[in-house]
């Protein structure tokens, strides 16, 4: 008895030190999920697993809604990945992670970003000949780029509420009862058959 | 270890498919009503274990818990695998409708090889023996999957054999978890429910 009582704490305290002694354990176990949102011009991707872990120098590939490629790239150390915003409609992110795991999510062009898309090109070319309209494009141009500065970590915000979590535990325990309806079902045929 | 919808070729997908029709079939054969509820509950658990991340450190970790699934239910492991795998994708889109073939071969293929071959040791009263059994069943038994899902990449992508190896020494820990905890409920139920671990394959 006396050794039972040393070999569970021994194997706890080793487990512990197995698991922090490998620092950077790829969780490939679970499943990942991409996220876009766009802000000002740039798409921001961020990828993630389940289980809130980032997912790392993962291959990001940017379809149009046709299925042509535009882009491609790689995510950083924390899970994202940014690209001008395409001037196409819609576009179709896919990520793929190591281990056969690949999420993708689908993004509409905003229509205030293509205004501050022209904006933007139009404020270099500020030559001016008549003041007037240098004005109002002027001021759209600074209200734009105030706008985009404050609302960002809004935007960012509202992204961050709308990504997936993984399953919950009301989920977890639908499930469950899935299973047990299924193994009744099987019951009830297995013993009308051998009736 | 869910491999997502979208990665495998076609041929791969079906090829999973009827290996899982297959298995699933022979399996449904094996179970008698006696044993509905063994199947019920170890389709639970393995539903449940791969949701639940335990954070370890800075990673977290799930059971797959396929290894135990084997030695107790031999052949039956794959239907009750492939019910798990069903509501996983169904309800959160954990692996996906069509590599459910694929999933469910590269999880329960394992769990009745290990039955296989460590069925035998489990036989007898010795409690050691069971427990070793039972760590090497987990250990080998999730060692082969991963192998097996890198193998199913491999024949969809090319150049992915270099990763092969990086990816089976990163799943080392959790290999020896499953391992251990294969090994605890193995000699639990041994104590508890012997009876229970007489499964013919």
């Amino acid at each position: 008895m006396r050794t039972k009582r040393i070999v569970k704490p021994c194997l706890g305290m080793f487990l512990l030190l197995l698991a922090t002694a490998v620092p950077s354990t790829p969780a490939q176990a679970h499943k990942v999920m991409v996220f876009a949102y766009q802000e000002g011009g740039t798409v921001y991707t961020d990828g993630y697993f389940a289980d809130g872990k980032k997912a790392q120098d993962s291959l990001v590939e940017v379809f149009e809604a046709d299925g042509a490629k535009l882009l491609e790239g790689k995510t950083d150390g924390n899970g994202l990945f940014s690209f001008p915003v395409p001037d196409v409609p819609e576009i179709r992110i896919v990520l793929t992670a190591s281990m056969g795991h690949r999420a993708e999510c689908t993004l509409k062009k905003e229509s205030d970003a293509a205004a501050t898309d022209a904006v933007k090109k139009d404020t270099p070319a500020a030559v001016p000949q008549d003041a007037a309209a240098v004005g109002e494009d002027r001021i759209r141009a600074i209200v734009s780029e105030e706008l985009d500065r404050k609302i960002g970590p809004l935007a960012r915000e509202v992204a961050l509420l709308h990504q997936e979590k993984g399953p919950s535990l009301t989920d977890i325990i639908g499930g469950i009862g899935y299973i047990i309806g299924i193994m009744g079902l099987l019951m009830y045929f297995k013993a009308r058959r051998r009736e | 270890m869910h491999i997502s919808e979208g990665i495998c070729s076609p041929p791969v997908l079906a090829a999973g498919m009827v290996i899982a029709a297959a298995g699933a079939a022979y399996g449904m054969k094996k179970i008698d009503t006696e044993s509905i509820p063994k199947v019920g509950v170890l389709s639970s658990a393995f539903f449940v274990a791969s949701l639940i991340h335990v954070p370890i450190g800075p990673t977290s970790v799930h059971l797959v818990l396929n290894g135990l699934m084997g030695l107790l239910l031999g052949w039956a492991a794959f239907p009750a695998i492939m019910i798990a795998l069903l509501l996983q994708g169904v309800l959160f889109q954990y692996g996906g409708l069509t590599s459910l073939g694929v999933n469910t071969v590269n999880m329960a293929l394992p769990a009745v090889i290990c039955c296989c071959l460590f069925r035998g040791m489990i036989r007898g009263g010795d409690i050691k023996k069971t427990a070793l059994a039972g760590f090497a069943c987990g250990f080998v038994s999730l060692t082969l999957s991963i192998a097996f899902v890198a193998l199913t990449l491999l024949l969809t992508q090319k150049g992915f054999l270099v990763t092969v190896q990086v990816v089976l020494a990163a799943h080392i820990p959790v290999m020896v978890i499953e391992g251990i905890v294969t090994a605890f409920a193995l000699v639990f139920l041994k104590k508890v429910k012997p009876e229970i671990l007489e499964v013919g394959t």
